[in-house]
């Protein structure tokens, strides 16, 4: 089968932010098509959740085209969800191994912080069960039903729940691109507002602004895209079935095949941890860890930057910050940083093959991505 | 109390509230009524509501006696393995209830 190949990422700094979301989306292709050594993309893929509801514009394929002086070429924009970043890659990804297209753009942002949180809240909701919605549910409330089950089931305490925010900061107060860059500790977690029991402040990504680009090409590069699944699963949270997240077993199996790679493979991995009980969950979709024991791993230090199998060095959405149709992008940014030895002031050591997941809706229709270096 | 469930015969699958298709085989689903009685599996307090609702709101999470799942809002504090009622409500949504009877009757 042909493969693609990473040529080039850009990231804007992650937080509040005063550009408004096509300003962002044009800083993050800019840094991408400078980072790489493409002369000309001949196809432009923009994603964005809610671009017409958060930032009140629309149009992003033709409104990017125009804006980077690329009036002419194919561009068009991809939605799905939060998972819209990792669907962006998916989708030049394939443009290119289809050999329909040589060198495309792929660029996913979010304006956030422009409304107040009860209507940001309310907008991210959309993508709910109409049955949730009713019912006045926000994402991070099923996240802490999904919390709850994991930590009564599995014996997860609430003081190893919060090691993943502590780690995410740790991590993040690397990453100058950050939305947060101050480690925090246990009390802190703790001890800030509850937002869905047992779900407090600290266990929840942000709301952020950003966006980030990649250029995949079809021309061999350093960073090999060796294995892109996508899974779904039913929408309503009460009509899955199963443990763990469905969707993003389906979608690792496929990434694994196509990668010829086992999760024993993979060096270091980047997680969607919206809420910070889903880094542990989706540890263990992605098979890195046997079900009900991530937060062992976690709890023994393998998912730190200086254990075995580092998770989220960057931040992760919890520090690094979540602009929703950014963050695939910004996770798969960090891994190509990591693999070319770029990642300024959180490189790691020796790593060949890296791993992204990516959740859109509240874990019904998720993506893994698997990138080698070559 | 009772509420109203659909039934895929191949997939041997519940779901409520009722839906018309299944949606692992597409099959047309059988809708029937059947009693609320079940255990909660998981439940939240939520404290950040979106606009237009009023915090906090108690929801919990229903494993059927009769097969498969429903999301209710709750006016009572809920614990993991705690036996209640479900009653379906007529604007489609559904209400969880202290179980003040021998289930299934
Ligand atoms: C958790 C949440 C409700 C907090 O929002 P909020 O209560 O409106 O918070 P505010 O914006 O008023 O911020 C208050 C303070 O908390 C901080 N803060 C906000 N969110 C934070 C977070 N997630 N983690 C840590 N600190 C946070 C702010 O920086 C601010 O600090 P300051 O007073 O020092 O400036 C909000 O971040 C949220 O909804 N997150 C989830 C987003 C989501 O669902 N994403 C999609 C998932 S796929
Ligand atoms: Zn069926």
């Amino acid at each position: 089968m042909p493969t693609g190949y990473l040529a080039g990422v850009g990231h804007t700094p992650f937080g509040r932010s005063e550009l408004d979301l096509v300003a962002l989306l044009e800083d993050a292709a800019l840094l991408a098509l400078e980072d790489s050594d493409v002369p000309k993309v001949d196809a432009i893929i923009v994603g964005s959740q809610t671009s017409d509801e958060l930032a009140e514009v629309a149009n992003l394929g033709t409104r990017l085209a125009d804006i980077l002086g690329l009036s002419g070429v194919a561009s068009w924009r991809v939605e799905n969800s939060s998972g819209s970043g990792s669907a962006l890659l998916e989708a030049a990804t394939l443009a290119v191994r289809s050999g329909a297209y040589s060198n495309v753009l792929a660029v996913g942002g979010e304006k956030m912080t422009d409304k107040p949180t009860p209507v940001t809240a309310k907008v991210l909701g959309r993508v709910l069960a109409d049955t949730e919605i009713a019912l006045g549910l926000t994402m991070p409330s099923l996240g802490a039903m999904v919390a709850r089950m994991y930590m009564e089931r599995y014996g997860l305490s609430r003081e190893t729940l919060a090691m993943v925010p502590v780690k995410a900061h740790a991590n993040g107060a690397r990453n100058h691109l950050a939305h947060f860059q101050k480690p925090v500790d246990v009390d802190k977690v703790l001890s800030s507002p509850m937002v869905a029991d047992p779900l407090r402040v600290f266990d929840c990504a942000p709301i952020s602004d950003g966006a980030a680009a990649v250029v995949v090409t079809s021309r061999r590069t350093d960073v090999e895209i060796a294995g892109v699944g996508h899974g779904t699963d039913r929408i309503a949270l009460a009509d899955r079935r199963g443990d763990g997240l469905r969707a993003t077993q389906l979608a690792a199996a496929i990434a694994y095949k196509e990668a010829g790679v086992t999760p024993a493979g993979v060096d270091f991995a980047e997680l969607h941890d919206a809420f910070s009980i889903l880094e542990i969950i989706d540890s263990e979709d992605v098979g890195l860890f046997p079900r009900g024991e991530g937060w062992k791993a976690l709890e023994a230090g393998t998912t730190s930057r200086d254990g075995e199998l580092p998770i989220n060095v960057s931040g992760g959405l919890k520090s690094r910050g979540h602009p929703v149709g950014a963050t695939g992008l910004a996770q798969v940014a960090e891994v190509v940083w990591q693999l070319r030895g770029q990642a300024e002031g959180r490189q790691l050591d020796d790593v060949h093959v890296g791993l992204t997941q990516n959740i859109g809706g509240f874990g019904s229709n998720n993506l893994v991505t698997i990138m080698r270096r070559v | 109390m009772s509420l109203e469930v659909s039934i895929c015969d191949s997939c041997e699958e519940v779901l409520a509230p009722p839906r018309l298709k299944c949606p692992e085989c597409r099959k047309e689903m059988r809708i029937e009524e059947v009693d609320g009685a079940g255990v909660i599996i998981t439940h939240t307090t939520v404290h950040i509501v979106p606009e237009g609702f009023q915090a906090p709101i108690m929801v919990g999470l229903v494993k059927l006696d009769a097969g498969g799942q429903v999301l209710a809002r709750s006016d009572i504090e809920l614990e993991t393995g705690m036996r209640v009622d479900v009653e379906g409500l007529e604007d489609g949504t559904h209400r969880i209830l202290k179980m003040d009877r021998v289930s299934g009757s």
